[in-house]
This record gives structure tokens, sequence and C-alpha cells, in this order.
């Protein structure tokens, strides 16, 4: 990695991303699940003799050969998904806390190093450039998108990979269970009748890059989107995802927070929600009359829904459009971060609201998810909370809202 | 390119055969349901601020620490008894790295950007902090794992403008940071490592 001189800050943008989930098994199969069968049910899981609870596994599992078998190309696919990831020799993120306990759990995988499996990953990807393992429980996958857009935005990456993984495992969710933290039903986020977490699995790929080309220009049309799949623009200006077709960048990283708080290692704080949104709004250079929409934790969980809403109202005056996308992948804990941008942002570009419910609301929480698309999404607030006091977020801009 | 300078160091490699013992001694008690990787990097962390002079990490300083193998013994063992029990609420809590970073934040009394975070060569990590850090907060980085023996490595260091002498010469890595106190450290263009 190298350092320039100057290490002002260069944009940084989405230049691909990509999703598997228990919505299908690429972002057009979970756009159109949505669409034409709206929010998911979870199924059945044993975890142990005797111990059932709702989950959202992968759709498209694949059933033969050993958990690497499996695991390998699922996330090939996804990384094909989000364009391949780059330049080879980036840096590459992997976000997880289970990492490959579903191997270990089969007896087909040893502990003793925990980044071996990130860097067998990086083999697959034929990925030559660093590895980190960013493991900060549900809060990986945003402090991954985090580092590596600090990395871009000082020159020392024009680019980096960032996957966050949740696969197949019963130790999650059974740890999870134990602690009584689960819910028996469907998550209902934000709903009086709340009764805590489903957890979901799912395999993201969010590829970043700077937004300066060699020539220290913006670089404005560098990629050509990968999954050929065209999407209509909310604006009614098409746009195709061809192959070989160049599409501006439209997504900017404008800034993140993380902030842990070590008063509940596994619960949120009001505070640090407070200081986390004050902090991202900072970081990014805007105000928070800016933000169209937040992209809430809102598990379902009793106490941290409340106290994310308590704190986020300290910071927004009116909150804005507020959407949760945990009653569609379930909490996919390390991958979270990246799996729920993906979502939304798919969403966005497709025009398909993500379809919330509103059946239960809390009054104490005066507040209800958006049901329809807000009419402008220009900043957005993507906002994770994590087992063990993380509290972090990213805003994000889209780059094109101007046109609109 | 900015320019560290080490503030102090942590440096329990092995830690001393009684380390548990001292911390107890200096909390006033044993610490209560952490697991012992999470103890381990708690005495090395305070040690370091110890030898910095510092009795809290500002809030504006980035906590990343580093571990190859986590709290492996309490999540091995968690994972074989999954064949008949669900984990105990302990035990899963100090089965996950994550857990080590509300200890940290109680006892060194900070709440701020900390994350588990780990790569092969520790110099990446903390060419990644450099980065991310707010120069006069500084960064707190450790390298802590149970094998072998035990390790907890820790290295407390903030932004300087007035450095004795400028960093030139390629480190051969993060040991040299580690050996004398006050080191003081650079990143060049090509992301290596230098040292005065």
């Amino acid at each position: 990695m190298s350092l320039p001189a100057d290490q002002a800050r260069r944009p940084v943008l989405v230049a691909g991303y990509g999703l598997a989930s228990t919505l299908g098994a690429d972002l057009e199969s979970a756009i159109r699940h949505l669409v034409t069968r709206g929010i998911p049910a979870p199924q059945s899981r044993d975890l142990v003799p005797g111990e059932s609870w709702p989950h959202f596994p992968l759709t498209a599992p694949i059933d033969a050969g050993s958990w690497y078998e499996r695991a390998r190309p699922l996330i090939e696919q996804v990384v094909a998904q989000c364009g391949g990831g780059g330049d080879r020799s980036a840096p590459l993120f992997v976000a997880s806390s289970s990492i490959n306990i579903g191997a270990v759990e089969l007896g087909e995988g040893a502990g003793g190093d925990c980044l071996a499996f990130s860097e067998r990953l990086a083999g697959w990807l034929d990925w030559s450039g660093p590895v980190f393992w960013i493991n900060t429980a549900c809060t990986s996958a945003i402090n991954a998108l985090a580092s590596a857009q600090r990395l871009i935005e000082a020159g020392a990456a024009e680019s980096a990979l960032v996957l966050g993984l949740e696969i197949d495992n019963r130790y999650s969710a059974a740890g999870f269970a134990g602690m009584q933290l689960l819910s028996p039903d469907a998550p209902q986020p934000l709903a009086a009748g709340r009764k805590g977490l489903v957890l979901g699995e799912a395999v993201a790929a969010i590829w970043l890059r700077s937004g300066i080309g060699e020539e220290g220009r913006p670089t404005g049309v560098p990629f050509s989107c990968p999954t050929g799949i065209p999407y209509g623009h909310p604006t009614g200006v098409p746009f195709s995802c061809k192959k070989n077709q160049p599409t501006p960048l439209r997504w900017r990283l404008r800034g993140g927070a993380n902030v842990v708080d070590g008063r509940d290692p596994a619960g949120a704080s009001e505070a640090a929600v407070k200081a986390m949104a004050e902090q991202a709004l900072r970081s990014a250079g805007i105000d928070a009359h800016q933000i169209d929409l937040i992209k809430l934790q809102a598990a379902g969980s009793p106490h941290n829904d409340g106290a994310e809403i308590a704190g986020l109202r300290q910071v927004f005056a009116e909150l804005p459009a507020l959407v949760s996308l945990k009653p569609l992948l379930g909490h996919t804990l390390g991958a979270a971060g990246a799996a729920e941008l993906a979502l939304l942002l798919a969403c966005l570009e497709a025009g398909t609201w993500p379809p919330q419910r509103n059946d239960d609301p809390d009054p104490t929480l005066a507040t209800r998810l958006a049901e329809i698309q807000p009419a402008s999404v220009r900043y957005l607030l993507a906002v994770i909370l994590g087992f063990g006091g993380g509290h972090a977020a990213l805003v994000l801009e889209d780059t094109w809202a101007e046109r609109a | 390119m900015k320019v560290w300078r080490v503030l102090g160091r942590g440096q329990f490699q092995p830690p001393p055969a009684d380390w548990r013992e001292a911390l107890a001694r200096r909390l006033g008690q044993r610490p209560r349901r952490i697991g012992s990787w999470a103890e381990l990097a708690l005495a090395g962390a305070l040690a370091c601020l110890d030898e910095a002079g510092e009795t809290t990490l500002p809030a504006s300083a980035l906590l990343s620490l580093s571990s190859l193998s986590g709290p492996e013994t309490v999540l091995l063992g968690s994972v074989q008894n999954l064949a008949s029990e669900l984990p105990m609420p302990i035990a899963f809590l100090q089965s996950q790295p994550g857990q080590v970073l509300p200890v940290l934040a109680q006892h060194l009394r900070w709440s701020g950007n900390g994350r588990c975070l780990t790569t092969r060569d520790p110099v990446d990590a903390l060419r990644l902090a450099c980065l991310e850090a707010d120069p006069a907060g500084g960064l707190l980085l450790g390298w802590v794992d149970e094998a072998s023996g035990g390790k907890s490595l820790w290295l407390r260091a903030a932004a300087t403008a007035s450095a004795e002498r400028t960093p030139n010469r390629e480190a051969s890595g993060i040991a040299e940071l580690m050996d004398s106190p006050g080191r003081e450290f650079q990143f060049d263009r090509q992301g290596r490592l230098l040292v005065a």
C-alpha cells in the first residue's frame, strides 16, 4: 500500500456489491422475492436436541461436500456479483463473527489460527493483497467498510473488497438462544410485542474504489455492473448494468463512526447511539436534517430497539424515514453491515422498497417504519449495533440524487 | 507523513507466572466472568498504559486488538458441548473476541473506536491504525494469544510534531518498536515502517 504525501481525503465510491441470503442466491432473486412474495417467513432449525429456533438460512445452500466445499462457490459467486472486487492485490477485509465455526462443529476444521480461514478464502479468490479479519460481532462489516474507506481516502489503496460472512453453523444461534436473546417468532422491529432476534445467514461483498483516477481526475465512469440486470431508475432515467457498459459510480461513502461502550456487553446504550450518530454526521460533513433515510439496526430486541430510537431522537429533531432489514434477512451478525447495505442499495436502485411491517407499533417509541420509499434519498445513515457494546454507522450519499 | 512516538509498551511474552494474581491485586478483585484470554489482554493493556503514564485511555484514541487464536480454549470447549446442550451464557460471551472490548473500555475508562482486527503481519494492523487514528488521541494496539505460554503485547503511540530524528531506516518489524521506550516511527509512501 502506498502513502501519498498529500493525505487529503479522496472520495470513496461503491464500485459493486453482491449478496446471497435467505432471499436468494443474488440480488436479482432477492428483489424478485420481495416483489412477488414479500417478507419471508423464517424456518425452524434444530440447534441442540430439544431446542429449535427460527432462523433465515441461505436459500441456495449447496448440499454436497464438506463445509469448505460448500462455502467456496458461495463466496466466489457473490464476489463475481459485485464485479470481481477489482485489483486482487488490494486489501481484502473479511468481516465475520463466526468464520469457519461451522466446519469446526462438523469436525472438518480445527482451531488455533483464526486468520487461516480468511487466508484460505483469499486463496480461492486468487487474492494476493493483505487480508484483514475483523470480528466485532454484529458491527464487523460496518467497521470493515469504514477501515477500507479510510485506506482508500488516504491513498494507501486504490480499492478494497469487503466480504461479510455468516455461513451455516449452529453455534452462533445456540449461543444467542442460551442467552435468551432469540425470538420464538418472526422478528418484529419496533413492535410492542417484539421478543428478540432471529438470526440469518448471508454472504455479502462490497467493492470500494477511489473516485480519483490515475490522472487525478474524478473517474466517474469506470466500471460495468456485473449482474447484467437492468433496473429502473426512480427518476425514470433508465440505466443498465450490462457487462462492458460503463456506468457511473453512484454511492459514495461519506463517513462513519464506531463507538464501543463498556457498560453493557450485550446491549445498546442510548448515549453511545447518540455519540455514534453525531460522530458519523461530523465525519461526513453534513447535518442531521440532511439525512433522508436511516437504516436501523432494529432487530426486534426488547431493549436495543428502544435504546436505538431514543439515542437517535437526541440527534434528529425529527426522525427521517426509517427502515429495518432484519425481517427480510434475519440478523446476519458480522455480515449484517454489508448484507443490509447491499440489499438496501439494490432496492433503492430498483425502485423496490423493502416491505416493512407496522402491525403492532410500540407506542413508547412513537415512530413507525417507512412503508413507502422516500421521495428522494440523497444521504442515508446505516446503523448497526453490536454484541460487545459496539455502535457503528456509515453515511452514504447517492451522487445521482442531484440529477433527479 | 505523520511521525509517531511510542508512549508505552506492554510486553508479556510470556506473562509472569503470577500475572493473574497481580491483575487481581491491581483491580482489587479477580475480574469476573471475562475469561482468561480477556484477562491476559487486560493485563497487558494496563501495563502499557502504566509505562505511558496514563490511568485512562483518551476517548479519541483508537483501540485495536489482534489475535490469531482468540479465546480458543473456551470456544472449542463450548462447541464440543453443542452436541447435547446450549452454551452457557458466560461461556458463549467469553468465546466471542469482541467481548474483550467492553472489558477494556471499563477498565481503561474509555469509550471510543475499538475493534478486533487481525492480520498475519502485525505491521499491517499498525499501518491501518496509523491511518485511522486521531493524531492527538493516538492509538493502543495489542496482540494477544494464549498459545505457547501466552502473549500480550501492547503499543501505545501518538503522533508527534517534534520528532527528535526523522525516522528513515526500515524496521525489521513491530519488535523494533517494542525494544526501547520513546521509539519514533512513520510509514513511508510505499507503506514501509521506518524508525529513527
